[in-house]
């Protein structure tokens, strides 16, 4: 009976959570929100899952580790659980460790490879430039192109020279610099548009193009606007709820406090 | 009048994106997708590999990025299996790996993994490695020592029963590595710690928002090929159809244009009424 319906259902929700989470933009509404909240838990709990799942693998079940004896592989599983000790004030401090490892292999990794990677690479591509080619071979009429990019390198790395101030052949410099860095943000603008078009088609393509036997996603387009009226509806009409009134000030003054003693220096114990 | 375009409702803005996007959805107009030389040097690099390669490909995203990713991934790996090359799959991110079954049932067929092809070091062998944890500290483990970062599959057999894990080692033994990128880890820490250190070519298929990152590299060599959102997969499809590939992208470009044709619109309407409010003296 499940397997039946299970197709049915998945368009269902689907179409349902596609439009719920959708109707954000015509106004925040509780279906919007218990989406959001549905998406937060699921992949919280999908991503709990995979990367038990991994460990595992990684650990036990990898020839020659756990599962075959051998106990050191117990050690990063351990160091692992010790990111639990987040949730206690008592033991605090053994979180840190867990941390401190991955920080450091993290920040070794980092130094390595931003060096060669970002640094030496990107320099050297730029300095063995050509100074007349185009990086496009469809624009190889347009034999400046090089040229632009070792001006826009220099006008912007000059914004950023803040030793002495932007007047004169710095200022002007600068000035490009600033126009280059804006025709970048411009570009990364556009493609943030192109990808934010790109999955409302995703969307719109999942409520078009998915059916199980005849039973179309888009079906649930009318079903989805009505719940939304129906929740709209519901929440305009609802009471407020009520306010709890402020707090009176007392009729007499409390007792004059103790003098106070200077704060000390010693932390609270916190467990 | 500018003023009151300007403070147009936004909902009005949003019902005419929906309108001009799902138009060519169901009533598609055919407009013509030229083919970047991002592309061409993506593909042109598969195509001159030798038979018996080996590709890595790494599934970097989430659900979130499907629409755009999903269909340059299928095409990436039926253009492999095409070649008759070995495809391995991997993920750095953990929900990379549902994603590459996704593809690799599109292109082996609804029975995978129980194909001929699995585990196998002939043309078109394939071997799905799955989620490996560690993110960029898991991708450099995995260049210098795949079969010390993981040794069992995705769905636990152990590499030494695979023939085609023994030709994959270390990153001395990948043909290609290509990243289909959403973010981090994605092609940018494959630079730092396949391309850098040994050497191995790599190559991306990345979200448009990933692609101002990801571009320099291509210019610095470090990338042999960019496949630019949505628009590159459909570049990339239209290439691989001479293999056979039936592209899916052709009616989503002509929404994709048009949702730009309307965006650039609103652009210019909008800095129109601005500066005609500031010439009124309203700025």
């Amino acid at each position: 009976m499940l397997d039946v319906i299970a197709p049915y259902l998945g368009i269902v929700f689907g179409a349902l959570i596609t439009l719920f989470v959708y109707s954000f933009l015509w106004k925040e509404n509780p279906l919007s929100r218990a989406m959001e909240h549905l998406f937060i838990g699921l992949a919280a709990a999908y991503i709990t899952g995979t990367v038990y799942d991994a460990a595992m693998k990684v650990a036990v079940l990898t020839p020659n580790r756990l599962a075959a004896g051998n106990l050191i592989w117990a050690l990063p599983i351990l160091i692992g659980f010790m990111y639990l000790f987040f949730f206690t004030k008592k033991y605090f401090w053994l979180y840190r460790f867990p941390v401190s490892i991955v920080a450091g292999i993290g920040v070794a990794l980092v130094i390595v490879g931003n060096i060669q990677s970002n640094f030496v690479a990107q320099i050297s591509a730029t300095v063995k430039l050509p100074l007349l080619g185009s990086q496009d071979p469809a624009w190889s009429w347009f034999p400046l192109d090089n040229i632009l990019i070792i001006l826009a390198v220099l006008t912007v790395l000059s914004f950023f020279f803040f030793t002495f101030e932007h007047k004169g052949p710095l200022g002007i410099s600068a000035r490009i610099g600033r126009y280059v860095m804006m025709a970048a943000f411009g570009s990364a603008y556009g493609f943030t548009v192109m990808a934010r078009i790109s999955l409302l088609i995703g969307r719109l393509r999942y409520l078009y193009e998915t059916q199980e036997e005849g039973f179309w996603a888009y079906y649930l387009i009318p079903v989805a606007i009505v719940l939304m009226i129906i929740v709209a509806y519901w929440e305009r009409t609802r009471k407020p709820p009520a306010e709890v009134p402020p707090a009176l000030p007392p009729a007499v003054p409390p007792p004059a406090a103790p003098p106070e003693e200077a704060p000390s220096r010693k932390r609270k114990k916190t467990s | 009048m500018w003023q009151k375009i300007e403070r147009v409702d936004r909902r009005i803005l949003y019902i005419l994106v929906l309108i001009l996007v799902s138009l060519p959805l169901w009533f598609p107009i055919g407009l013509p997708i030229p083919v970047s030389s991002t592309t061409k040097a993506f593909y042109n690099t598969i195509e001159a590999l030798p038979a018996n390669s080996v590709v890595i490909f790494s599934y970097d995203y989430a659900p979130a990025a499907q629409a755009e990713l999903q269909p340059m991934a299928e095409a990436g790996l039926f253009h492999a299996k095409s070649r008759g090359l070995r495809s391995v799959l991997v993920a750095f991110w953990p929900q990379g790996a549902p994603l590459a079954v996704t593809a690799a049932k599109k292109v082996y067929g609804d029975a995978f993994p129980n194909v001929n092809e699995y585990g196998k070091d002939i043309a078109g062998g394939i071997v799905l490695i799955g989620y490996i944890p560690g993110g960029a500290i898991g991708m450099s483990s995995f260049a210098s020592n795949v079969w010390a970062t993981i040794g069992v599959d995705h769905y636990g057999k152990t590499f030494a029963t695979l023939p085609l894990m023994n030709r994959v080692k270390t990153a001395s033994d990948f043909g290609v590595f290509i990243d289909w990128m959403a973010g981090t880890p994605g092609a940018i820490q494959a630079v730092m710690y396949m391309h850098g250190p040994y050497g191995v070519k790599v190559g991306t298929g990345a979200t448009a928002v990933s692609i101002p990152e990801a571009r320099p590299y291509y210019s610095g060599g470090q990338l042999f090929g960019l496949l630019e959102g949505l628009a590159g997969a459909s570049e990339y499809e239209s290439l691989v159809k001479g293999y056979g590939w039936t592209p899916t992208l052709l009616a989503p470009m002509d929404a994709q244009s048009l949702g730009h044709v309307l965006i650039i619109i609103f652009v210019i309407i909008g800095n129109i009424g601005f500066v005609a409010s500031k010439m009124k003296g309203g700025g």
